[in-house]
């Protein structure tokens, strides 16, 4: 879990500094906060997920977010694939084309411990325990 | 725009349910298992010496055991269970493949997991109502014959063995076969417990049902720790405890529990990021991963329950399985405080959609039973402590429970002076049991 955070600190710093404009350079510092945002304050949770050769990473690893708070795959794979999230009620799915980097997001709205799973392999990805 | 509201309604790929409980807090596992411990420590050192339960009391209900089993009563509950049944049939084999078809939550949510309550509630209803039952009554009364007699005897070694093993076959049916949440999968479990048990009770007669049927052998099983206690032909309102211990398991029992508290385990196990880890990035394919792991989780507890009542034998006159198949009674409430904690919000929420879904069974539009245009109430799920809570609950009272069943049988069963050198390796596995479904809970 300590890794994930890790991992979306990291993320959230790279959007900090790649949509901060003059700001930037006054980015908060990392023990400061996670918040970082382009919409109004809300936290967001960025998961960089690569497919390859048939090998999915995160590789089933548990990750935590709050309800509400928005949540950020950037996939790349190198073939076509489905990401499903099940978030609950009709769950969340993202298209990946193969070799192009692809973006999507959701935001649960209810506690729960959710999987994001590569639909064409079969594997979980992530493990999101929402609080 | 919602994100999901394009999306269609996705199949999980472990189970039905797309949401699971979020992990049990740690502190909650440090306090589960030290009460149990402690809990444990106390029984075996402070508690009574000579058995308490050695009746099994209650009140006598004539007039309840009269209504219940009056005829007009049976037959009212037998074809209001086989017409649901036709309907889930008609369902399975006439619906459409997607995850709206009702059957898949009937089989892994209401048969599965509803057993559970039904049979705490109720006592053993499921030998009551079951729909094979009925069928091969049915079959007897057209053919002419006896349903009690079949062609041959069941064989005196096997007991509820059969029952173990197709119970075996449902868990692994249930977290393990690919694509279980498809039509023709299901279809050919559904088949193959339909052949397998009615075909059986032709051969063997009536007694192939309480031997066999997965559903009924764990229905029974879970029965015991019921209010509900037959003394004769009087149906007695009991106190679960004393009923429990008045219970004298048979042969197969201990498979039987190890098979319900093993896949649960396994159940959770699989939820583990270790888990997940190596069994994704291994060359070896997934339906091997599990099956092992399933077939592992059940022998670590068969193994570790019969070295331990091996252990009472020493102390007793009787021989280590005698003592294995008279204790296994007290496993029976770590199983189910097991399967509450895993699967109560399961129940509340899928359980709910499964009478939605049961209104239009063929995927027509039908509402049938006026529960279509219900929406499923998850409000549960806002409440994680309060699950949390319950979950930390169910476990610990299950082993509490658990613990003064075994104490109990274990000063009938032993030389008072023996009784407690003879059972506290049976109590510290209990302990090792709750904690270990506590860690799995915590899910780490």
């Amino acid at each position: 879990m300590r890794r994930a955070h890790g991992w979306a600190l990291a993320a959230v710093l790279v959007l900090a500094a790649g949509c901060g404009g003059p700001g930037a350079s006054s980015a908060p510092s990392p023990s400061s906060s996670l918040v970082a945002s382009a919409d109004g304050g809300a936290q967001v949770l960025t998961i960089p997920i690569t497919i390859a050769g048939g090998q999915v990473t995160p590789n089933g690893e548990k990750m935590t977010a709050k309800v509400g708070e928005k949540v950020v795959l950037q996939v790349t794979s190198d073939q076509a694939d489905e990401i499903h999230a099940h978030t609950g009620g009709d769950g969340y799915e993202l298209e990946v084309p193969a070799g192009t980097p692809t973006t999507g997001s959701f935001t649960p709205t209810s506690p729960g411990s959710f999987e994001i799973e590569s639909h064409h392999l079969e594997k979980v990805i992530v493990v999101l325990n929402v609080s | 725009m919602p994100p999901y509201a394009l999306a269609p309604l996705l199949a999980p790929l472990h189970g039905i349910a797309s949401r699971h409980d979020l992990p049990l807090p740690f502190p909650f596992v440090v306090v589960g298992a030290g009460v149990a411990l402690v809990v444990s420590f106390v029984v075996l050192g402070l508690a009574w010496k000579r058995p308490r339960y050695a009746t099994v009391g209650g009140v006598g209900l004539p007039r309840l055991t009269r209504f219940v089993d009056g005829r007009g009563t049976r037959t009212v509950a037998r074809v209001v269970v086989l017409a649901l049944f036709l309907v889930v049939a008609a369902a399975l084999f006439a619906g459409r493949d997607l995850l709206t078809n009702p059957v898949f939550g009937f089989v892994f949510v209401w048969m599965w997991v509803g057993l559970v309550p039904l049979s705490l509630l109720l006592g053993p209803f499921w030998r009551v109502v079951s729909p094979l039952r009925t069928l091969h009554r049915l079959l007897c009364a057209v053919a002419r014959t006896d349903p009690r007699e079949g062609l041959l005897e069941i064989p005196r070694g096997f007991g509820q063995w059969p029952g173990a093993i197709h119970l075996a076959a449902f868990t692994w049916l249930e977290l393990v076969q690919p694509d279980r949440t498809t039509l023709p999968v299901l279809r050919v479990w559904a088949l193959a417990w339909l052949v397998v048990v009615v075909l059986g009770a032709i051969v063997f007669g009536e007694r192939w049902f309480a031997a066999s049927d997965p559903f009924e052998v764990y229905s029974t099983t879970v029965a015991r720790l019921s209010p509900w206690h037959r003394s004769g032909d009087t149906l007695r309102l009991v106190n679960p405890l004393a009923g429990l211990t008045a219970w004298r398991p048979g042969v197969g029992t201990v498979g039987v529990v190890s098979v319900l508290l093993g896949s649960t385990a396994f159940d959770s196990f699989t939820n583990t990021s270790w888990w997940l880890r190596t069994v994704q990035s291994s060359a070896v394919p997934a339906v091997l991963w599990a099956t092992a792991g399933l077939l592992v989780m059940i022998a670590i507890v068969l193994v570790t329950f019969s070295l331990a009542a091996a252990w009472m034998a020493r102390y007793g006159t009787a021989g280590p399985r005698t003592y294995a198949r008279a204790m296994a009674g007290s496993l029976v409430p770590i199983v189910v405080g097991y399967a509450v904690a895993h699967y109560f919000t399961l129940l509340v929420i899928e359980g709910q959609r499964v009478a939605v879904n049961l209104s239009d069974p063929l995927g027509r539009g039908w509402d049938l039973l006026g529960t279509g245009g219900w929406r499923v109430d998850s409000s549960i799920a806002d409440h994680p402590t309060a699950v949390a809570l319950v979950q930390l609950i169910a476990i610990v009272a299950g082993h509490v429970l658990g613990a003064v069943a075994a104490h109990e049988k274990a000063v009938s069963l032993l030389p008072p002076e023996k009784a407690l050198r003879g059972q506290w390796p049976m109590l510290v596995l209990m302990v090792g049991y709750t904690s270990a479904g506590l860690v799995l809970l915590f899910s780490p």
